[in-house]
């Protein structure tokens, strides 16, 4: 029962806000409209909030937004995540930015916040996150690496990838919130909310399928990674994407360690394909430049035109 | 029969001398060819013995080759790209609780190992006389000796992390081998110009794009190049070891820009030149000369260009024939 009122609560809050950015999940199934396609008049933009208080700037974030239950249904099971890249500084999302956002959820009145990885332990240890994580009273389900742990999503008009790799637990969860750190990556000169999606694909099939076996001697592999990320974010919608810009890498990336920028930022916002224009002006780069945001756009998956966005700028 | 002690005198007279030697034997371009079996990179890690006021925290991790993936999640190629082998990491504490961590990767060549090298260092941060070539930036440590490239990270840069950081920086650095041969080709581009900003050998097409994304697909491939990002002036020379083959690679990338949308205004300079302007409106210089292929991105002055190429083709001449290349 509580399912069912969490659905109805849910579907009429975001149908008000126009943030219908939702998975294919058990109780959300009925929602597959994009960004675009959701958005209304009452469009809740993004939200970029600077200070030091990395909780507080998080919990503003999301409330310019249109608050955390806009997102998160009452009695919803909650699937959270962050980048656990490494633990090199400005590499992995701040721990301080997920505790904010597991205590926002379970204000909400989650039932269930869980991470999913299928890295190991030690990552999550590495980072803090796992010590959050666990004092918080939230799950992180390490899931393994075999391909039987996921499932083939087929992608609807594909640019390259015709099938994704989902996680089997994924469909778990009736709220995906997307929390990348934003930084430098070597081969696509930029992650955030797009590229973060990764994690949720198997490894063999980002290893196979988006970086091509003969990478370093087709000329045409290039842009493989980025177009197959694109055809990833075509099934997997994030309901909202909180990103963290406070301490990030603007070299080496993605794993570092490089030069630490510190735009002491967070981001957040149900389009990422917006979220991701503006963290690339904070690497001082421009989103046209960065191939998957491109993509992105004249894929209509989010607006790449940030005059058309309402970006609403606090402090905390 | 009277031969016989002789070379085994002789043969155990090596074996003490490479038994006396710290790490492994030199490799160079010589040893080109089949690669060496991989080495044990966990003898290489400095013991509690080795450090003062630090001592190894947990089990030394390996990742060969693919494996590096599951390493480096979703950033693996670049290191491959410089032709990865295997890469050792270990973290080290002190008795505040402070941890840094070292990283040795073993690459095929020194080549190799200065390339990515080059690649990871900026213009920030302090040379350092650790290994072959080292820079200390802000919470983190680089250098390079013969085919290994050496990270040291901290958590910060306070004086604690820093000191565990060159502690453990040279407590490796003593128990790598040899130094070993550092490209050749970096004499194309004056010695001066590594002051002015990043010098970065170039073994493949994502360090390229990394620096200027000319297009999407990779129409060099090359075998070996070098580039010079100083900010607004870009300069990249590409080496194909032979004439025919770089002269083909010169009119399809000649042609490949004068058609690309992303580029306009194409014009034929004195000189064997072409200039095009890009989106952002630098202008993009090709030249072809030897066996190698010059770009220069600038902000459209024509003489500086030309003056760079001069410069090129000067050093182009006076190196030594190309060696086999890899791709």
């Amino acid at each position: 029962m509580a399912s069912k009122l969490g659905r109805r609560e849910f579907l009429s809050r975001t149908a008000k806000l126009g943030a219908g950015a939702v998975l294919g999940n058990r109780i959300l199934s009925g929602l597959a409209d994009g960004p675009l396609a959701a958005r209304a008049a009452d469009d809740p933009g993004i939200a970029v909030v600077s200070g030091t208080d990395y909780a507080a700037m998080t919990a503003k974030a999301v409330e310019l937004v249109g608050g955390i239950s806009a997102y998160v249904p009452k009695g919803a099971r909650v699937l959270l995540m962050p980048n656990v890249q490494s633990k090199n500084p400005g590499t992995f999302t701040k721990p301080e930015i997920l505790r904010a956002a597991i205590r926002m959820c379970k204000s909400a009145g989650a039932k269930e916040i869980a991470c999913l990885s299928y890295l190991a332990q030690p990552a999550w240890d590495g980072t803090g996150l796992a010590r959050v994580i666990q004092e918080e009273g939230a799950e992180l389900r390490l899931i393994p690496r075999e391909d039987v742990n996921f499932k083939a999503v087929p992608v609807a008009n594909p640019a390259l990838l015709k099938e994704a790799m989902i996680m089997n637990a994924f469909y778990d969860y009736d709220a995906f919130i997307n929390m990348p750190v934003t930084k430098d990556h070597a081969g696509s000169k930029f992650t955030g909310s797009l590229k973060n999606l990764m994690g949720l694909n198997a490894p063999s099939c980002n290893r196979t399928r988006f970086h091509q076996p003969n990478w370093q001697t087709d000329p045409a592999a290039t842009e493989h990674l980025e177009t197959c990320i694109v055809d990833l974010n075509t099934v997997l919608k994030p309901t909202l994407n909180i990103v963290d810009a406070t301490e990030i890498i603007r070299t080496n990336g993605p794993m570092g360690p490089g030069e630490l920028i510190k735009p002491l930022k967070v981001v957040a916002g149900v389009d990422r394909v917006a979220v991701d224009v503006l963290c690339a002006t904070l690497l001082g780069l421009k989103g046209e430049d960065i191939a998957m945001i491109r993509m992105a756009g004249e894929r209509k998956l989010g607006e790449i035109d940030l005059k058309k966005v309402r970006v609403r700028e606090a402090k905390a | 029969m009277r031969k016989a002690p002789a070379g085994l005198a002789l043969f155990l007279l090596s074996a003490l001398v490479l038994a006396a030697r710290p790490g492994r034997p030199a490799v160079g371009r010589q040893s080109l060819g089949a690669p060496p079996p991989l080495f044990d990179l966990t003898k290489l890690l400095p013991g509690a013995g080795d450090l003062q006021g630090w001592t190894p925290r947990g089990k030394p991790q390996v990742f060969k080759g693919e494996d590096l993936f599951l390493y480096i999640d979703g950033g693996a190629e670049i290191v491959h790209e410089y032709g990865f082998r295997q890469v050792c990491t270990q973290d080290y504490a002190n008795a505040a609780g402070k941890s840094v961590t070292l990283d040795i990767y073993e690459m095929a060549t020194p080549e190799d190992a200065f390339g990515m090298y080059s690649f990871k260092t900026g213009a920030g941060g302090k040379a350092v006389a650790i290994g072959q070539d080292g820079r200390l930036e802000d919470y983190y440590l680089n250098f390079w000796k013969g085919r290994d490239l050496v990270t040291v990270v901290g958590p910060d840069a306070s004086a604690d992390s820093l000191d565990g950081i060159e502690r453990v920086g040279r407590a490796a650095e003593a128990k790598i081998g040899p130094d070993g041969e550092r490209p050749s080709f970096l004499a194309v581009l004056p010695k001066s110009w590594s002051a002015a900003g990043r010098l970065i050998y170039l073994k493949g097409m994502l360090a390229v794009r990394n620096i200027y994304p000319f297009f999407a697909r990779d129409l060099f491939l090359f075998k070996e190049g070098i580039a010079s990002d100083q900010g607004p002036l870009k300069v990249f020379v590409l080496r194909y070891g032979d004439k025919d083959e770089c002269a083909k690679r010169f009119v399809a990338l000649r042609d490949a820009f004068r058609t690309a949308p992303a580029y306009r205004n194409f014009r034929e300079l004195p000189g064997g030149i072409f200039e095009i302007a890009d989106a952002k409106g630098n202008a993009v210089f090709g030249a072809a000369f030897e066996d190698c292929l010059g770009l220069i991105i600038n902000r459209g002055s024509q003489k500086a260009a030309a003056d760079i190429f001069d410069l090129v083709r000067s050093g182009r001449a006076a190196l030594p024939p190309s060696p086999p290349g890899r791709r």
